[in-house]
């Protein structure tokens, strides 16, 4: 499974992000390849899930193939906890 | 140059043209050993001349025929001195000192401190040394063996001598060792067979069981004498099956999960994104695979630039330290010696730092005058240390014109008159080969520490007056230093948020006052500019408040490249509540980047910090020296 961590620069929330992602995936012990992107390289690389704020959400909506999951404070466990299981549950389905 | 060696020069700079098995006669030496001594004299006499062989015959080309003068190896090689001595120590076979001053060419004096030393190394290590008649090192077993072992690899070995029995086991076993292999196992038998005679036997082995299994076992059983324990034939067999071999067969199945978990592991903690992880992870499986019997049973590993690996990537080797260490998977690397992991650190270390250079430029051959055996071992060798290379092959001198494959050096072990682009190394490699060999094939040479600074300044004089010695010289060490260290060097989080770069103010008039007040220290030494302020506010009108990362805490930050002078951080709390597009913010953390890597040391650290509750509370309302304690913490 491929998951792409997205900010406006692909530098330094996005990296952020993807380290509580990675925190997430490892407390259910599934294995993932996580990368840190900007908002431009994202639409260009495929993958099976994208997370990323709501704002910027909205502005990829439409022009990823891949489902988009919001994550309002990229540090809150919770919520990442959150965005993952709904990713993990439709993934399922 | 070995005595032996040396009348063979001389026999053939008097008898030109001198046919191979006259001097096999001659000397009654076999041929393997006959190449390998023209081999160590080419190397002496590097500057003289050269030993040719021309169809069967074996030429002199060079100035000087009077050899008379060349030096003796001892003279201006101390480690060569100490490991001499500490071998015939532990052997219990020492020279006496007379004995010794004519073997080294040193005096008296020297040879008796020069032992003086060595006892010391004994004692450092919790070893007994008495003198009764001749020298009987006692106390743990296997430090001795691992003593032992460290030296025979340090004195340069001469691949004659080797035991019979040794060479039996080789071939009836079908293990394929190499020549040093072979060299190095009857060093090792003939120092069982000793401590067995003395009394002095291993006496706990926590593999003994398991390696009863391996199929030299019984073999091994041979060639030690009948009063050996089954702990002693046991370590024989699992030093055999540690040594490198040319087979390459017989692949050990987990260590394809160890090196996914090591990537994965590594990726986690430093969250660095590795790019070619394919290319990476075939590179460094070849090493592991190679190494696996040596971690796993301990044996000591010859490494040294393992201070160096340690100096530049002391961060990187703890990181890989602490992983391998917990390796659920191959749970037996969890006494894994620092050198390997220096080894293995090299490896990660090359990765990051030359970002693999593209491998089209590192084509490399290997040829060695010995043949395949010798090319072989240089082969294993350089794997090990030099992390990315591309070999494409192994010939041997003579068929080195009929290689067609497109290659862009040649390493060697004898300088090749007449062709391009050769590296010549030792065929156990030195630090300075590796030196070499790293600064050719990876960014990552270690700096050269030969830049003779006085000699630069006279050059400097030569053109120019000097005003100031002692500044021009610690400018240029600067220079010299910061080409080496590059830009690359990933600094941690303490470094970055210094007392002066950490404020606090009581309130602001928006967000976007506060992201400048945030970034004006950093403004202020020139870190960043003007344009990086208007790009991080720029950001958040364009994507929103998405950096605030957790509760009112804020890390405002743009792309890498414009109005960015080098890494830097900045921390702002703001005691009033401060409204960031709908979400509430107390702290600014100004994160400047130079490229997607270095600042991720300082922002793992961080991000481990932020994950707690309590600090969250601290960066809100804690005083700056509270916050600037923090940070000293979470590195």
């Amino acid at each position: 499974m491929k998951i792409l961590a997205v900010c406006g620069f692909g530098v330094g929330s996005s990296m952020i992000l993807r380290m509580s992602i990675e925190k997430v995936l490892k407390e259910l012990d599934i294995k993932a390849d996580v990368e840190n992107q900007d908002v431009n390289s994202a639409r260009g690389i495929p993958c099976d899930a994208i997370f990323t704020s709501i704002e910027i959400g909205r502005e990829i909506a439409g022009t990823v193939s891949a489902k988009v999951y919001t994550v309002k404070k990229y540090m809150d466990l919770v919520e990442v906890r959150v965005a993952v299981n709904k990713m993990l549950e439709e993934n399922n389905k | 140059m070995k005595s032996r060696q040396f009348i063979i020069l001389n026999y053939i700079t008097a008898n030109e043209g001198v046919q191979l098995q006259k001097l096999l006669n001659k000397f009654s030496i076999s041929k393997r050993t006959l190449y390998y001594d023209i081999s160590n004299i080419n190397k002496s006499i590097i500057n003289e001349g050269i030993i040719k062989n021309v169809e069967g015959s074996f030429f002199y080309f060079g100035i000087n025929e009077n050899h008379s003068c060349i030096q003796n190896d001892f003279v201006d090689n101390v480690t060569l001195r100490k490991n001499y001595v500490l071998y015939h120590i532990i052997l219990g076979d020492l020279p006496t000192i007379s004995e010794l001053c004519t073997i080294m060419d040193l005096s008296k004096n020297t040879i008796t401190m020069l032992i003086e030393k060595c006892k010391i190394d004994f004692l450092l290590l919790n070893l007994k040394v008495t003198y009764k008649k001749k020298y009987i090192i006692e106390g743990d077993e296997h430090k001795i063996r691992d003593l032992f072992l460290t030296v025979i690899e340090n004195l340069n070995p001469h691949i004659d001598d080797i035991d019979e029995d040794i060479i039996n086991l080789d071939e009836q076993m079908n293990l394929r060792l190499t020549d040093f292999s072979r060299k190095f196992l009857s060093e090792l038998k003939k120092l069982i067979v000793k401590r067995i005679k003395m009394g002095l036997t291993i006496n706990e082995l926590s593999y003994q069981k398991e390696v009863c299994a391996f199929k030299h076992y019984h073999a091994c059983k041979m060639i030690l004498p009948s009063s050996a324990s089954e702990n002693e034939v046991a370590y024989l067999c699992a030093y055999i099956s540690s040594l490198p071999t040319l087979n390459t067969e017989g692949t050990i199945d987990r260590i394809d999960d160890f090196i996914d978990e090591l990537v994965l592991k590594f990726e986690q903690k430093t969250a660095i994104k590795m790019q070619y992880k394919k290319e990476f992870k075939v590179n460094i499986k070849r090493h592991i695979q190679s190494s696996y019997y040596r971690i796993k049973f301990c044996f000591p590993a010859h490494n040294p630039i393992l201070y160096d690996v340690k100096m530049k990537y002391e961060y990187l080797f703890l990181i890989l330290q602490k992983i391998i260490k917990n390796s659920t998977i191959l749970p037996e690397f969890k006494k894994i010696r620092d050198e390997e992991i220096g080894f293995i650190t090299t490896y990660f270390g090359g990765y990051l730092m030359g970002e693999v250079r593209a491998t089209q430029n590192s084509r490399a051959i290997i040829v060695c005058p010995n043949g395949y055996m010798m090319s072989k071992t240089l082969e294993l060798q350089i794997y090990r240390f030099v992390p990315g290379i591309n070999i494409i092959g192994t010939t041997s001198l003579s068929k080195l014109d009929d290689v067609i494959q497109e290659y862009d050096y040649i390493i060697s072990t004898l300088p090749l008159l007449a062709k391009k682009e050769v590296i010549v190394v030792n065929p156990i490699l030195t630090k300075g080969d590796i030196d070499l060999l790293l600064s050719i094939f990876t960014d990552i040479g270690i700096p050269n520490p030969k830049i003779d600074i006085e000699k630069l300044i006279k050059t400097v004089e030569k053109y120019s007056t000097v005003h100031d010695y002692k500044k021009l010289e610690t400018e240029l060490l600067k220079t010299i230093h910061q080409i080496n260290e590059n830009e690359r060097y990933q600094p941690m989080l303490n470094e970055l948020l210094t007392e002066n770069r950490i404020n606090s103010i009581d309130s602001v008039c928006d967000w976007k006052q506060a992201i400048a007040v945030a970034a004006k220290p950093l403004i202020d030494d020139g870190s960043i500019t003007n344009v990086y302020v208007e790009s991080m506010i720029e950001n958040v009108i364009q994507h929103g408040p998405y950096i605030v990362l957790a509760d009112y805490f804020a890390l405002p930050h743009a792309g890498a490249k414009d109005g960015v002078n080098q890494l830097s951080m900045s921390l702002l709390q703001v005691k009033n509540e401060v409204d960031l597009a709908g979400v509430p913010v107390h702290t600014f953390l100004v994160l400047a980047a130079i490229d997607n890597s270095t600042h991720i040391t300082a922002l793992a650290a961080l991000s481990e910090l932020l994950y707690e509750e309590k600090n969250l509370k601290l960066f809100q309302q804690g005083s700056v020296s509270e916050i600037r304690a923090l940070i000293e913490k979470g590195n």
